[in-house]
């Protein structure tokens, strides 16, 4: 079954890329703030929800409730 | 904590401002976009559609926050960014080109604000980027210092209608770097276990044994993996363990480093003689979950913390000058820029500037030197001084309520009762640790011949051994209690005054101001003076914190405009009177003797004398009822001795009569009540005391529990324990029973580590436990624990608490 | 407020223009890309369900568009899964991706041009693969039949399509990488990996080629990908396009972000392992079928967590959930992904999977997660992503409707049927008499049982590709009633580097320095551990373990590679469980030692017909002529297709010394010269095989392709009974159809 090893190998390679990405993400603050960003990805330039109202018909909607 | 922004309005309600949405009432604006409260919001909605950000309002229908306050605030109040040393707090980076400042904004709630503060830069040229901390309500701005300063953009804020606060206390915390390390530790932790475990499961895996190329490397990895999480991931236990041995001192850390140290060690050996494959997975399991409740254990802290400094409050007001009139209002509103009146003995909540001509006032609080000193106009009052004169201020920085908490925990104040349960923890926690480390060398040493057993034995011995209760459950109970009551109007001046409330036996009730309503307090009879007499009395009566001084005061006689007044060589005798020169006449208002109408005190007891120059009239005051005290008194009378000490006469005595039965002192002098509070103290009561700030002091110290009684007065009794906002008093047995339910969970988790301990240690010592199963049930206590004194307390609160 | 400021502020702002000097960038979303991933996507949607729906109606009606040997069904299913898994699922990921990553980053995307090469490459590989699989090119790896050019191009490709999404994350405006982006990132790195070392064939000619790899390692291998393929292309990227696509429909931030965090890392971290699952029972060593098993069990929380998270974002907004098409088609989505892993790992538990595996359970099982999980989320980003980039409402709510409940009974009907159909057979299988013989010992009994499963299967198939057909009509038509923008403008600030995060150089020293030296160190020890150890070992490991066990004859050779041709692996296994059921019905159960030689393996994954590694010698070579032409002759009611091109075609022998020589560089003893006197040999027994057919009174011509299959039927399985001392390797004169 030598090619376990092989398969150990790689999977271990890419498992270690991971965690090298993780440190990485941790230390640069990555995950500091973890409530922002799900908020921000709903906001485009233009208008704040333009991606969800754009599927409506009235603006006026129920605001966007954070939970915090 | 939920943020959630105010439900929305179904389209455009009119007279509803368009910006915030409070109703617009005297001083709206009508324009073509909608209405709008006041001009703040106008100009923040105008600045908005201006600068090509009007969808702001397609968010939510109206999303701002109010602006009323801002039209009365102080143009330059930012001007204090240009000083460096201030400047300082607020920037993280800088280095010439680029800096990064972050500031406050207590307004930001919902994503329209994220929307909004993210575009700063659409407002200055000088603004690179700008980054919104929802949870932490905070706003990082990348901006380039030569083109535009903090000032500025402070000022670009307030523009767009989002004030950022200066006060260092809602300074954002920025997240620690020891956080982020315990995050990589969790997740280091985390990989190597996974992956031990993938290379351990094929021993486990029953089935042919596997071929020794595999083990030795399987084995191998295994060591790789547990390099990192014995140097990094387990650091903490081994950093602290080893302060400890070197402060000759014993930290709970230490059985645990001590059992992860024994672990490794032997499963190294354990592989390099082949003798079996170790414990790695059990090594890297064990720092895994360790770490997980460590994680848990910080997010509880920082919850409490937050309630803490948040969302509890000084039960205090002060007056603030309105348009029309002098109105009450909650420390928490008072915005810099605010003209407030503080009255002698109440303290200063903020850094001020003195706008009347001269007073006294003496930081007995801040620097404990109990003499006053003397100021002018224009001088600069520090937050926590206590007037000796009535004072007019305005108000420079927002009131900082932790500042406040923390004068009010001045040392000097402090008093000298039992701690005696932190201690006992302290104590109980070293015992304890050495305890265990004995433990785990007498079995090694019980089962030495085979080395193998004992070995396992020391290991779970030390690793099982948590005295987690002791030193967690304490602690979290008291702290949440601490956080809960205080947002629901009890003020503790640190949590283990929470254990203290769950030990009285004995209440003494102050009844003015305590038991009866003294905002409500009316002038029903009065004779002897013409008004403008009753005018001059009037205004030395604004004087005095005295409840029917105070009724004087805001009496229609009084309210007479006199031209300009002059009040003197004021002097205050606690419980008899006030006298002072108005306008150099002669002014006492008090008892008989004290006012010295030379008449014999065969007067009816309920009135107050009062004498302008030579003429002497007298009032009677009304003293209605707090409402729902009575039924709180009685409560407290069927499961406490309950006392009732007044200052007043004994005409109302009837009325008490049965809730206090005979347990009723009149006339009592403040000397009276403190003798009283500490007889009982002396025969062994454990008493509690409730009364008003002032004028009992001394009865407060004493107590083994002082609760001073706020209403419309800023002033902070330096020896109580508590404050409680005066519409609260009617809910004061729940505080109490919740303080007793604090105490039960205490014990409660005392009980439960215990008999974890004594059963976990027999298990350990028998070599009945796997090193895997030690590894699992010792985190697994310690989040029993947490979760158990928390959320208790969570639970009950919402239970027995008024809301 | 001081009214001065505001105006100042008024006055800026009034006449602001982003200038050059404030680091405020303007630039534009490249929709033009996203529009055609959505085009090929909605159109290869269409063609993977019509080439499904053939196949089903293949399995009803075995006469329908037989004789046609590029139609057939061993030809079309691979067909079928690539559309639908690379062709399909591969488009709607780029879909996704090209959609939301230029919005999360802030910024366009790296490179127009490489965007044009991912897209054009893509649909290239697409076309050569539906031209290639029907004429027999295969490598019959499942999902990965395609062969080896076509390797090297994907692998060409995927790389583009990474480097383009590397360079937009690190040109982002955004400080923040939201989580699908990592979701996106393990996709592509991951994949790449996977397919390179599944990938491992040594080229014959320009279309022939063998796995590096042989039996039990080389199953491994293929499992360990095929698993993962499941694990980083049909659930990695439609999780973050959930993380991306949920929120933004329903205007709602995702219900924890935090757990969105947990979760991707706990799942990746998990997934890796746990293809061994795929061959349980099987020639492979106990322990690492446990292996597989425990990560598969522990796969259940991350994929929860990921659903819960998914759904409970939809919490109070269940109202618009009602009125929007893109939210119903992805709350299917979601759920099914949470029903589906956890199928996954129940079947995952040896017990369960003695019942399941090889069943048509299996495939209710992955059509569950293809059509509601990954074609529920495909279409509802083509639903909120087609109205968006023309600037348009949808065409038509209504149409939307009719589709998703279409596509909703369509899978009620396909899933359900199948999961009946599964645990009958199975039961039918191990079913024994009081007195200890198979209830059912012919293999038909148990097909013919599920004939109106199929049936009811492929009415559920019609009705899904139906749904297909409306939802392409109503995307067509709301491109029509729309005005494309190919160039969205948007405007961000720069993203500044400069400025670093406050954490103590005293932490740093302590973060860095033991994690990442131990990481290196794995690293280091893992590839070497591939450079030295690997290549030799593979060849060692190739001794056979049994000495009977010889490699195949030339003839046999062909014959093998005639039976990967025509798929017969789709529908036969080669690897008899260790159960009383399966040894009492095909024979002595499998071991590993006798798959030594088989580049690549056949085991195969699912049983329409019997497994037949024990088929040697079971039946005359007269019954296996017969039978391969009209299999209704042998065996009335047999769902198996005839093959009579088999008959008419002349066996082209012309690769045969190239087969040789690249078999024993895989390390399959031939004695060298072999390859020379191959041809010889090949004839020699070809002839012999022919003869005796003649002599049973069929006419048999030896140069006919049949020929060779059914000398590789024969052989199969026989070695092991044979005596040792007849295992010599092949000469040329010693030949015949499994003749010792």
């Amino acid at each position: 079954m030598s090619v376990l090893i092989l398969l150990i190998a790689a999977g271990g390679t890419v498992a270690s890329g991971f965690l090298i990405a993780f440190v990485w993400a941790v230390r640069s603050g990555q995950f500091d703030d973890t409530c922002t960003p799900a908020v921000r990805m709903l906001l485009d330039a233009r208008t704040p929800l333009d991606d969800a109202s754009a599927q409506r018909t009235t603006t006026t909607e129920s605001p966007v409730s954070t939970r915090v | 904590m939920d943020i959630a922004a105010t439900a929305p309005l179904p389209g455009l309600v009119t007279d509803v401002c368009r910006h915030c949405g409070d109703p617009c009432g005297a001083g709206a604006i009508t324009s073509a976009e909608g209405d709008f409260c006041c001009h703040g919001c106008e100009t923040v909605f105008t600045v908005l559609q201006r600068s090509g950000l009007g969808a702001f309002y397609s968010c939510e229908v109206t999303p701002g926050t109010s602006q009323k306050q801002a039209g009365r605030r102080d143009v330059m109040r930012f001007a204090v960014l240009d000083d460096a040393a201030v400047a300082e707090r607020l920037i993280t980076f800088n280095d010439g080109k680029t800096a990064r400042a972050t500031f406050a904004v207590p307004s930001i709630h919902c994503s329209s604000c994220v929307w909004l503060l993210e575009q700063l830069w659409r407002f200055d040229d000088g603004i690179t980027r700008s980054e919104v901390d929802l949870l932490r309500r905070a706003v990082r701005v990348d901006f380039n210092p030569t083109s535009t300063s903090l000032r500025r953009i402070a000022e670009h804020l307030t523009a767009v209608g989002y004030e950022p606060s200066l006060s260092p206390e809602d300074a954002p915390d920025r997240v620690p770097a020891s956080r982020r390390t315990l995050h990589l530790q969790i997740g280091v932790a985390g990989f190597a276990f996974g992956n031990i475990m993938l290379f351990s499961i094929p021993r486990y895996a029953n089935g042919a044994p596997l071929d020794p190329t595999f083990q030795r490397m399987f084995d191998f990895l295994n060591v790789l993996l547990a390099i990192p999480v014995l140097l990094f991931s387990a650091a903490p236990y081994f950093r602290t363990a080893w302060e400890a041995i070197r402060g000759r001192s014993m930290a709970i850390e230490v059985p645990v480093a001590l059992g992860l140290a024994v672990l490794f060690v032997r499963s190294l050996f354990d592989i390099t003689t082949g003798h079996s494959e170790g414990f790695f997975d059990s090594f890297a399991g064990l720092v895994f979950f360790l770490l997980l409740g460590r994680l848990f254990q910080h997010k509880v802290f920082d919850r409490i913390a937050f309630d803490r400094t948040y969302r509890s409050f000084l039960p205090l007001s002060v007056r603030v000058e309105r348009a029309k009139d002098v109105e009450p209002i909650a420390l928490e509103h008072v915005r810099p820029g605010d003209y407030i009146q503080i009255r002698p003995g109440e303290v200063v909540p903020a850094d001020a500037i003195l706008t009347n001509a001269t007073a006294r006032i003496d930081y007995a609080f801040v620097t404990g030197e109990q003499t006053p000193v003397r100021i002018a106009e224009g001088d600069i009052v520090r937050a926590g001084g206590r007037a000796v004169d009535l004072m007019r201020l305005r108000v420079l920085r927002d009131i900082s309520h932790s500042h406040l908490a923390s004068l009010w925990n001045n040392p000097i104040f402090a008093k000298t009762k039992s701690r005696w349960l932190t201690d006992v923890a302290s104590r109980f926690g070293a015992w304890f640790t050495s305890g265990a480390v004995g433990l785990a060398i007498g079995g090694a040493i019980a089962w030495w011949p085979e080395t193998g057993t004992a070995a396992s034995v020391a290991t779970a011995v030390l690793i099982i051994a948590c005295p987690c209760a002791l030193t967690l459950s304490a602690p979290i109970t008291l702290g949440t209690a601490m956080g809960l009551m205080g947002t629901r109007g009890l003020y503790l001046k640190h949590p283990a005054v929470a254990f203290d409330l769950s030990r009285i036996d004995t209440i003494a009730f102050d009844k003015t101001g305590t038991l009866t309503e003294t905002s409500e307090r009316r002038v029903i009879e009065s004779a002897g003076l013409d008004s403008h007499a009753w005018a001059v009395a009037g205004e030395l009566a604004r004087h005095s914190t005295h409840p029917v001084s105070r009724a004087l005061a805001n009496d229609r006689h009084a309210a007479t405009e006199l031209s300009v007044v002059r009040v003197s060589n004021i002097e205050e005798a606690p419980g008899r009177g006030i006298a002072g020169l108005v306008d150099g006449v002669r002014v006492a208002i008090g008892t008989t003797d004290f006012v010295g109408t030379g008449r014999t005190s065969s007067a009816p007891e309920d009135r107050t004398f009062v004498r302008v120059g030579d003429e002497t009239g007298w009032v009677r005051v009304s003293s209605p009822m707090r409402p729902g005290v009575e039924t709180a008194a009685r409560a407290l009378a069927r499961s406490y001795d309950v006392h009732l000490l007044s200052g007043d006469h004994d005409t109302e005595q009837a009325r008490w009569l049965d809730i206090f039965g005979r347990r009723m002192r009149f006339r009592q002098t403040p000397q009276d009540k403190l003798d009283f509070i500490s007889a009982s103290h002396e025969a062994g009561h454990h008493i509690l005391m409730i009364g008003d700030g002032l004028n009992d002091s001394g009865a407060l110290a004493a107590a083994d529990v002082g609760v001073a009684v706020s209403d419309e007065t800023a002033c902070m009794v330096p020896a109580c324990d508590a404050v409680i906002a005066g519409e609260r008093v009617a809910h004061f047995p729940a505080f109490l029973r919740y303080a007793r339910r604090a105490r039960t969970v205490v014990w409660l988790c005392f009980i439960v580590s215990v008999l974890y301990n004594v059963i976990g240690l027999t298990l350990a010592l028998r070599a009945e436990l796997t090193p895997i199963a030690s590894a699992i049930l010792m985190p697994l206590s310690s989040l029993t624990i947490i979760g158990l004194s928390w959320g208790a307390m969570q639970w009950s609160a919402r239970r027995i608490l008024p809301s | 407020m001081s009214i001065a400021v505001a105006e100042s502020v008024l006055d800026r702002t009034g006449i602001r223009k982003p200038d050059p000097q404030a680091r405020i960038d303007t630039f534009h979303y490249d929709n033009a890309i996203v529009r055609n991933f959505a085009i090929a996507t909605a159109g290869w949607a269409v063609v993977a369900f019509l080439v499904g729906l053939v196949v089903a109606l293949k399995l009803v009606f075995p006469a329908f568009l037989a004789d046609l040997s590029f139609v057939s069904y061993g030809r079309l299913r691979p067909l079928h899964t690539n559309a639908a898994i690379f062709a399909f699922g591969g488009n709607a990921i780029f879909v996704g991706v090209y959609y939301s990553l230029q919005r999360l980053c802030k910024t366009r995307m790296f490179s127009d041009r490489l965007s044009t090469i991912h897209f054009w490459g893509w649909q290239t590989i697409i076309v050569l693969a539906a031209l290639t699989l029907p004429l027999g090119f295969t490598t019959s790896k499942e999902y990965a039949e395609l062969e080896w050019p076509i390797d090297v191009l994907i692998a060409g490709v995927w790389i583009v399509f990474g480097w383009n999404m590397l360079g937009t994350v690190m040109r982002r405006r955004e400080r923040h990488m939201y989580v699908a982006i990592w979701f996106y990132l393990a996709t592509f790195v991951t994949v790449a990996l996977l397919h390179v070392v599944n990938s491992l064939e040594l080229p014959v000619s320009l279309l022939k080629s063998y796995s590096m790899y042989a039996g039990v390692q080389d199953a491994l291998v293929q499992w360990w990908y095929g698993h993962n393929a499941v694990a980083f292309f049909l659930t990695t990227p439609f999780l973050g396009a959930m993380y991306y696509f949920i929120p933004k429909a329903c205007g709602r931030p995702v219900f924890s972000y935090r757990l969105s965090i947990v979760h991707f890392w706990s799942l990746i971290f998990l997934y890796i392992w746990a293809g061994p699952h795929h061959l349980l029972y099987t020639a492979l060593p106990d322990w690492a079928q446990s292996l597989g098993t425990v990560f598969s069990v522990m796969l259940i929380a991350p994929s929860w967590g990921g659903m819960v998270n998914g759904l409970l974002t939809l919490r109070g907004a269940w109202d618009r959930v009602r009125e929007s098409a893109v939210l119903k088609f992805m709350v299917v989505g979601v759920t099914a992904y949470g029903m589906s892993t956890f199928e996954g790992p129940m079947m995952s538990l040896k017990n369960v999977n003695a019942l399941t595996h090889y069943t048509d359970y299996i495939i209710g099982h992955v059509h569950l997660g293809a059509l509601a999980w990954n074609g529920g989320l495909a279409f509802a980003m083509l639903y909120f992503i087609i109205p968006r980039i023309y600037r348009t409402e949808l065409y038509s709510e209504r149409l939307a409707n009719v589709h998703f409940w279409l596509a909703t009974l369509g899978i009620l009907f396909y899933a359900i049927p199948m999961y009946v159909a599964g645990i009958t057979q199975s039961l039918m299988w191990q079913q024994f008499t009081p007195d200890g013989v198979l209830q059912y010992p012919n293999f038909l009994e148990t097909v013919v049982r599920l004939r109106p499963m199929y049936a009811l299967r492929a009415a559920g198939g019609t009705l899904f590709t139906l749904g297909g057909v409306v939802a392409a009509y109503n995307l067509y038509r709301t491109a029509r009633q729309g005005t494309f923008l190919a160039e969205e403008a948007a405007e961000a600030p720069a993203l500044t580097r400069t400025v670093p995060t406050s954490s103590s150089a005293w932490h740093r020293t302590l973060e860095s320095r033991p994690v990442q030296f131990a990481v290196w160190i794995f690293v280091s020890v893992v590839i070497g551990g591939i450079v030295e150890f690997v290549p030799t070992a593979l060849i060692r490991s190739n001794v056979p373990t049994i000495a009977a066990v010889r490699p195949y004859t030339p003839l046999e050779i062909e014959g093998r590679d005639l039976y990967i041709r025509e798929g017969c692996v789709g529908c036969h296994s080669q690897m008899i469980r260790p159960m009383r059921a399966e040894t009492a019905r095909y024979g002595d159960y499998s071991k590993a030692g006798e798959f030594v030689y088989d580049h690549p393996f056949l085991w195969g994954s699912k049983r329409t017909g019997p497994d037949l590694h024990r088929q040697g010698g079971k039946y005359p070579s007269s019954w296996h002529f017969v039978h391969m032409k009209d299999p209704g002759a042998t065996s009335p009611g047999s769902l198996m297709p005839g093959y009579p091109w088999l008959y008419d075609s002349n066996l082209d022998t012309s690769h045969i010394e190239g087969k040789i020589i690249t078999l024993r560089r895989l390390g399959v003893p031939y004695p060298s010269g072999f390859e020379q006197t191959a041809e010889a040999d090949l004839r020699a027994q070809a002839r012999s095989l022919a003869d005796s057919l003649t002599r049973g009174g069929l006419e048999a011509n030896p140069d006919r392709e049949i020929i060779a299959l059914i000398a590789y039927l024969q052989r199969l399985g026989i070695d092991i009974k044979s005596t040792p001392e007849a295992a010599t390797t092949p000469t040329a004169n010693s030949a015949g159809p499994g003749g010792h």
